[in-house]
């Protein structure tokens, strides 16, 4: 299966061979077996409170300390990786599906359809994107759900032009007029000759889409706007933190390592495969 | 080159129009009446009514954009409901801070990020080609949150180098001329208190200037890497010309478009960023102000910030384009493909 997949895009083979690529996939696969294996290996519940042991620093109990309500950091490390990895799925699938539908018909179609989207894409990418963000929190209120969609809306237009680019690109090869004379009809020459062209540049926007999504979900529940307290999230765990600057340096620690490590990952991953879909290297 | 610049003005007409809307929209978006989500949960229904009047939310939404659309061309966003303050009153008196900051913050990451990115290229795979890639790869990936609590941890409560947090020591006051604090401190001729507020500035100019840093450094490499195996580079080297001349006559110059580009789009994120780094550090600037608002349902001054960093954003592009066709005639020359 895995050869199969490999051999399934060139890019991906090349891929595998990036050091870089190689180091990201082993913090990804690291942060996947978090979020699953959180509830076995978890030492305590990420949400039991513990008054008798506030602001204890690490020890054999708590290996990475506990925090003012006495819960232990290293379990909501742990519970944290699954809400970020669902953060990060949840917005960039709303990005890459809502963005790349967009992108296809607007590119594919042309004319005054394609000219009014892109304008209005124009308009939101005219806004920074934890901005927008934050606007949309403020609309929809504060929870863990309306930061996912917000960080997702914000990517909406990237994807959008992407995959309009690379629509009107291959729109204007040969082969694809041939296959339009051949009677060839929309659908199937969306599904058949541009989709596949499409798969390089979005499996390297959404790998770099996920450590942004990331990033931006962690930055709105540090604000207050995301996950509310007691969910162990990890840029709410470091809004918390604040607090403790003082008494308890070692809760800041582990949360902000752990969202350097994720993000970090996405990244070399994203990197490698830009790398090797580069026809010029 | 006038023709090029009333291309790009025009061009900006309808991206402004649809912010506008966009912004205009935000009250309307909020489930329920705004008014009452407004005013919060204890509001009687006068003080809702009287609102929703001052709001013009009873009239048509057609007329209300109307207003809301030639009030903001002459500079009036309303007034905020939480503070009775004009809105433009209220941003005007914070800008001057977080351009301070964004401005700090760009010239650390330019300063520092163009000669790490060519010192990267002069060696492609040397030792510091690695430490300038891996640096910025770490870079982009660090959370701003935790890197400004990291550095208020290390140097403010650590060391104390640095404060802890705001802009300048109340003892330390000095006449408003341009709102830029180590400015006017300078116009004022009082060293102690420049000194007072560069000290304040340089922690959370730090933490905002890191992902911009590792963004430039990383584009000026690939684009000076580009530029070094052009055929003029190369007869230049022939020439026996010294290094430092190719790198910074021959190499740099062509290879500074795309590092233009990515300096404007950093700024946008500055904005952006701005708004994490100045509730860290407790910097009295715009964007501190627009999460208070967030968190006060304060729409109107919502709507007022996200209009203003929108029209910088887009200000600060059509800039760097104008720059662009400075630097190259080419693009001015030939027409828009859009």
């Amino acid at each position: 299966m895995a050869l199969r997949f490999a051999e399934w895009h060139p890019g991906i083979k090349k891929g595998l061979r990036h050091r870089g690529a190689i180091v990201g996939l082993i913090l990804i696969a690291l942060f996947i077996l978090m979020a699953f294996a959180a509830p076995l290996v978890a030492p305590h519940d990420p949400l039991a409170q513990n008054l008798a042991l506030r602001l204890e620093p690490p020890s054999h109990t708590n290996l990475l300390g506990t925090d003012d309500f006495g819960r232990d950091v290293l379990s909501r490390v742990l519970y944290g990786a699954r809400i970020s990895l669902r953060v990060g799925l949840v917005a960039v699938a709303i990005s890459l599906f809502v963005g790349g539908a967009i992108g296809l018909v607007s590119g594919f179609y042309g004319g005054t359809l394609d000219l009014l989207v892109m304008r209005l894409m124009d308009v939101v990418l005219a806004f920074p994107s934890i901005l927008l963000a934050i606007a949309v929190v403020a609309v929809l209120g504060p929870s863990l759900t309306n930061a996912m969609i917000a960080v997702g809306i914000t990517g909406i237009p990237v994807y959008a032009r992407l995959v309009r680019g690379v629509v009107l690109q291959v729109k204007s090869l040969e082969y694809v007029t041939a296959a339009r004379a051949l009677g060839a009809g929309d659908t199937w020459l969306i599904l058949r000759s541009v989709l596949p062209n499409c798969v390089g540049p979005i499996l390297v926007q959404t790998s770099l889409g996920l450590a942004t999504a990331v990033l931006d979900a962690a930055g709105l529940s540090f604000l207050g706007l995301g996950a509310q307290p007691p969910t162990p999230e990890w840029g709410a765990m470091l809004s918390q933190s604040r607090e403790l600057l003082l008494d308890a340096p070692w809760v800041l620690t582990a949360p902000g390592i752990a969202i350097l490590l994720s993000v970090l990952g996405f990244n070399l991953v994203g990197d490698g495969l830009s790398d090797a879909l580069d026809p010029r290297a | 080159m006038v023709g090029y610049l009333g291309r790009r003005i025009a061009l900006l007409v309808p991206t402004l129009l649809g912010v506008s809307v966009l912004a205009f929209s935000l009250i309307h978006l909020v489930p329920g009446d705004p008014a009452a989500v407004m005013l919060g949960e204890r509001a009687n229904a006068r003080a809702i009514a009287e609102l929703r009047h001052e709001l013009g939310l009873d009239r048509p939404l057609p007329v209300q954009y109307w207003i809301f659309l030639t009030s903001a061309l002459h500079g009036d966003l309303g007034r905020s409901i939480k503070t009775r303050e004009k809105v433009s009153v209220e941003m005007a008196q914070r800008f001057p801070a977080t351009f301070e900051l964004a401005l700090a913050a760009m010239m650390i990451a330019v300063g520092l990020g163009v000669p790490f990115g060519v010192l990267a290229a002069r060696r492609r795979g040397g030792w510091m080609d690695a430490m300038v890639m891996t640096g910025s790869l770490v870079g982009v990936s660090l959370p701003i949150f935790w890197l400004g609590l990291l550095l208020l941890l290390w140097f403010s409560v650590g060391v104390s180098w640095f404060p802890l947090a705001g802009r300048a020591d109340p003892a330390m006051a000095v006449p408003a001329v341009t709102g830029l604090l180590t400015v006017d401190t300078l116009l004022a001729g009082r060293p102690d208190a420049f000194v007072d507020a560069l000290k304040h500035l340089v922690l959370p100019a730090l933490a905002l200037g890191t992902i911009p840093l590792s963004v430039i450094s990383r584009i000026t490499r690939s684009s000076v890497l580009e530029v070094l195996r052009l055929d003029f580079v190369r007869t230049a080297w022939a020439k026996g010309l010294a290094e430092r001349v190719v790198l910074a006559k021959h190499v740099l110059k062509n290879a500074f478009i795309p590092v233009l580009t990515v300096i404007g789009l950093q700024f946008g994120y500055l904005l952006g960023g701005a708004i994490i780094t100045e509730t860290i550090f407790a910097w009295p600037g715009l964007g501190r102000w627009l999460l208070l608002s967030v968190q006060a349902r304060d729409f109107r001054a919502v709507q007022g910030g996200v209009m203003l960093v929108a029209l910088v954003f887009v200000i600060v592009n059509l800039v760097v384009d104008l720059l662009y066709a400075v630097i190259d005639p080419r693009i001015r020359l030939t027409p828009d493909e859009s």
